[in-house]
């Protein structure tokens, strides 16, 4: 998804297909939330103006969408037909908005956040941060290589490389040691996630205690 | 802050999840029969609100909490609830003989966390399973979102669940954990046509 949203931050999007549009709509909108709700755990400005970008991508692409549905359509029938598309695209406004003013609670003071992150760290989709050390079992494997999703049922919403921080990094995205993942999913999959990340060698079919 | 006011605000969040995840699900499969069900998910979130509104109201006027802080309690509620209603909406619009629409089923099949819809047939692994006990074997990183057993839907059934031989389970997660989930406890993938 990563490479979708940097070449949307570029140019017009109206070259992509309504199905194409509405499908990066939903998952850009899903990173969204779950980095705005990352961004209060963390007490993250970066991550939070991550999500303030990704509102700009979002609102380009409903005005695209918007836009090609209003092409497509010649017929009543036809604009009846497009009527799901364009309230899947409402929902999808109301959470990058709702995204964007959760982020925005960071910037009002980290003191205001109180109990607020552990409310949500404590919430059952389990987020959390943990470091690639050198040398384990991920240094240097693509994402898809891995197996860190389908083993431990967690999904890496964010990579921070130095200063850089890779947004919904895709499949062909390669880990190395030093990194920190931000991570969402399975809870009891969090063991098995950390051997992966400071070990060499790991048995991805043992079962998790 | 009581602990009644973060247990308000951490159904919020469950429920505001579950409802977007839902009007996701009356896009690809029934939606007469889920649509009710986001209609009555809306009414309890919209209560919640208001309760937790009210708690937060009294939390400041005692002094437990300070004015910023229940702002940032409100702001954050409140993005919450505004996802609600658009899920809420999304339904309402979909209520006149809506039929899934197979651009919308594909754009939800293949999107990073794709939804879908199983039946359980008899022999399948997963039957007279816990949920615990299915996800830990079968399906980790899937997130079994609401069951039908006979007539009824059962949302966030939690761990201990049992799942029965003809039940109907909606299931979210990756494209391939969800293809495997399938595969492995021997489950049926529901394709629902337009009936005309």
């Amino acid at each position: 998804m990563a490479t979708i949203i940097s070449s949307v931050k570029g140019e017009s999007t109206l070259d992509m297909s309504v199905r194409d549009i509405i499908a990066t709509l939903k998952d850009v909108s899903e990173l969204m939330l779950d980095l705005s709700l990352s961004s209060i755990i963390f007490r993250d400005k970066d991550m939070a103006n991550e999500v303030m970008k990704l509102e700009v991508v979002v609102d380009r692409l409903l005005e695209d969408l918007d836009i090609k549905v209003m092409l497509s359509a010649r017929s009543i029938e036809d604009a009846r037909d497009m009527l799901p598309f364009l309230s899947i695209a409402e929902m999808i406004r109301s959470i990058s908005n709702s995204a964007a003013d959760i982020a925005n609670i960071v910037f009002q003071g980290k003191s205001n956040l109180k109990e607020i992150p552990k409310i949500i760290s404590e919430f059952e989709g389990l987020i959390a941060v943990l470091k690639v050390q050198k040398d384990s079992y991920v240094d240097g494997k693509r994402l898809d290589e891995s197996l860190i999703e389908t083993r431990t049922g967690l999904r890496i919403i964010a990579i921070r490389r130095g200063d850089v921080w890779i947004f919904g990094p895709e499949g062909d995205e390669i880990l190395r040691g030093g990194d920190t993942i931000v991570v969402r999913g399975y809870r009891k999959g969090l063991n098995l996630l950390r051997k992966m990340c400071t070990e060499k060698e790991v048995q991805l079919n043992e079962q998790e205690a | 802050m009581s602990k009644r006011l973060s247990e308000a605000l951490k159904t919020l969040m469950t429920n505001t999840r579950l409802i977007v995840d839902l009007a996701y699900s009356a896009l690809i499969y029934k939606a007469e029969e889920i649509i009710p069900e986001i209609f009555n998910l809306e009414d309890y979130i919209d209560s919640g609100f208001r309760e937790l509104f009210e708690r937060l109201l009294e939390e400041y006027k005692t002094g437990r909490i300070s004015r910023d802080e229940a702002y940032a309690y409100m702001t954050f509620a409140r993005s919450l609830e505004e996802i609600a209603d658009s899920a809420y909406i999304l339904a309402k619009n979909l209520l006149h003989g809506y039929k899934p629409h197979p651009i919308i089923k594909t754009i939800i099949e293949e999107s990073e966390t794709s939804l879908t819809v199983l039946y359980v047939p008899i022999g399948s692994k997963a039957v007279n399973k816990s949920i615990g006990e299915i996800i830990e074997k079968y399906g980790k990183g899937v997130e079994i979102i609401a069951v039908k057993t006979g007539e009824h839907w059962i949302y966030k059934p939690d761990d201990k669940f049992t799942i029965r031989e003809g039940s109907f389970l909606i299931v979210k997660g990756s494209e391939e954990s969800l293809d495997s989930f399938r595969q492995e406890i021997g489950a049926e993938e529901v394709l629902e046509e337009g009936e005309d």
